[in-house]
């Protein structure tokens, strides 16, 4: 084994359930125990392949937050035609009333913006 | 156990008057329409749709961050912050995350003649989301969405938590509402929705020669400037009581929301709070950067310096007409009275009607529901020009009412000579009534203030 993967065995991580669990909430997925143990295995895998890229040098790269090269992309404030009510609805799983309808939110009132 | 100090820190959405959407061409006026009436791929997250960004939106959140004093940002861009809640159709808003438009400016607030100033933190542009109304269907409990609001354009003003008590924070809005008001780029009604506050508040607790910092609560559902006042001092006086009881202190993921509930008075824990890394925000791969030129940064600013903020119109009034603080403030609640007090003042010059004949009039209109709204400048003056003709009787005839109604009311003198001088107006009131109007309201108040001396 050369140093370079002695180094990498080093920094190998394994995480956590709790870590496994946190994910899934964020990602609104909901996992059985043995899917959290599946998981933990499989992302700690990624991550770690991943982690490949740590090798690079990047010191002297700029950040880059857009690939397109294009810069300043604006629109006038003109109203265009919005699709009509049906056409909205037209895929939607539940409705009522003209409105999408899903399973009642338990927090009470709370408009998360 | 001792409060030392209340910490508060504001965060309020605002919601611009655009024509169309942040990101769209849907219209953007949303209040009572037909649900889900206004709505297209973009504003309903459908896969393959491109947001692109609205410039008079982008304009208008530098005209508020220039009127708070910010920095503008040479460099800008949105950000994806990704959470799921059902009236979010994509999965993530589209906001601003380390390069807002402007950072860093100040806002001077007053209360009872002092001037504060707040600090600011940032001020951001973003998406505001879906509507979501809890109900009953067929008598079972559930939620439904109206994505009308969904992509309207919303503005972000993050404040630093230095404000230490309710009153100012609640000052501190009423003075930002006033603003984004003279600027013309939000209605701001609060009842509405168009302006919303989430204050986030904590305390600092003596106990034994300690200090301790109670954990960070944010506080949603407030409708009202009364309301946002409310929610703080039951949420001080909790966090007091909770404290004593558990002596559990500020830490790292221990920040929660609470729920203002207008029906009970009190907060109730909603859930805790996710950090930011929670949100997993990252540039928005679908809206390219945006660079200011130097030419674009100055037109930004001749743009807002042809606006006239309600600070500076006070100082006008007062050193222009000679008006008291109080009355000009009065006048500059809103654009269109302070305007139209201008244009009533070039008016009455010509028949001699001075400004103070004006403000005395329009102030004791503006109570009774702004009568004057039906009536033109010119109109106003007229009428005022004929009032004046009608004060007939001279101060001899004043003086005697002046006397009969103070014997009258020997209570009120005596109020008004322990300091209370606001009584004078009611006074006033009683001589005028007395005086069937034929008393000019000026020389009234001289003479009543001469006998109470
Ligand atoms: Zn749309």
């Amino acid at each position: 084994m050369n140093d370079k993967n002695k180094q990498k065995l080093k920094n190998i991580k394994t995480l956590s359930e709790e870590e496994v669990k946190h994910i899934a909430k964020l990602a609104n997925l909901s996992l059985s125990n043995e899917e959290v143990k599946k998981f933990q295995g499989q992302l700690s895998e990624t991550l770690n392949f991943i982690q490949v890229l740590d090798e690079l040098n990047t010191e002297k790269a700029e950040p880059t937050n857009h690939a397109s090269g294009l810069s300043n992309i604006f629109r006038q404030d003109e109203i265009k035609p919005s699709i009509s009510q049906a056409e909205a609805l037209a895929n939607a799983p539940s409705l009522s009333d003209g409105f999408f309808k899903v399973k009642a939110i338990l927090e009470r009132n709370d408009d998360e913006i | 156990m001792k409060l030392k100090r209340i910490l508060i820190g504001l965060e309020i959405h605002i919601e611009l008057k655009t024509k169309s959407k942040m990101f769209c061409g849907c219209s953007a006026v949303h209040f009572e329409k037909i649900p889900n009436s206004q709505t297209c791929p973009v504003c309903l997250g459908l896969p393959g749709a491109l947001p692109v960004p609205n410039f008079k939106a982008i304009e208008s959140v530098i005209l508020i961050g220039q009127a708070l004093n910010c920095e503008i940002l040479k460099e800008s861009k949105f950000d994806r912050k990704n959470y799921f809640y059902p009236d979010l159709p994509k999965g993530y808003q589209i906001s601003q995350y380390d390069q807002p438009f402007c950072l860093n400016g100040w806002l001077e607030y007053k209360i009872q003649g002092t001037n504060y100033r707040a600090k600011i933190r940032r001020v951001h542009l973003e998406e505001d989301t879906g509507k979501l109304v809890h109900t009953q269907v067929k008598g079972k409990s559930c939620s439904l969405i109206d994505f009308n609001r969904s992509g309207c354009p919303l503005v972000e003003i993050v404040t630093e938590p230095e404000f230490d008590s309710s009153l100012a924070a609640k000052t501190f809005l009423e003075k930002l509402q006033k603003i984004v008001r003279y600027l013309e780029v939000a209605d701001a009604d609060m009842e509405k929705g168009q302006m919303r506050c989430e204050p986030t508040v904590n305390l600092e607790i003596e106990d034994g020669g300690k200090n301790y910092f109670t954990p960070l609560v944010e506080i949603k559902n407030i409708n009202s400037f009364r309301f946002v006042q409310k929610a703080i001092d039951f949420e001080v006086e909790r966090q007091f009581k909770d404290f004593e009881e558990k002596r559990i202190e500020k830490m790292p993921g221990n920040k929660t929301t609470r729920g203002w509930s207008e029906k009970k008075l009190e907060t109730g824990l909603q859930r805790t709070k996710e950090e930011a890394s929670d949100y997993r925000y990252f540039p928005e791969p679908d809206i390219p950067p945006i660079f200011w030129s130097d030419k674009q940064i100055t037109n930004f600013k001749e743009l807002f310096k042809k606006i006239v903020l309600p600070d500076k119109l006070e100082s006008r009034f007062i050193s222009l007409y000679g008006l008291r603080p109080e009355q000009a403030e009065i006048l500059c609640r809103d654009k269109e009275t302070a305007f139209y007090f201008e244009k009533c003042v070039e008016l009455g010059k010509i028949k001699k009607i001075t400004s103070l004949d004006i403000v005395n009039k329009l102030i004791n209109q503006s109570k009774k529901a702004k009568q004057f709204a039906d009536l033109s400048p010119k109109e106003f003056i007229e009428k005022i020009g004929e009032s004046q003709k009608l004060f007939s009787l001279n101060k001899e005839e004043i003086s005697l009412i002046a006397d009969r109604v103070l014997k009258e009311n020997q209570k009120i003198q005596d109020e008004y000579r322990k300091g209370k001088t606001q009584v004078l107006g009611f006074l006033i009131g009683l001589v005028q009534k007395e005086a069937k109007g034929k008393a000019d309201p000026r020389i009234v108040q001289k003479i009543l203030a001469e006998k109470l001396a």
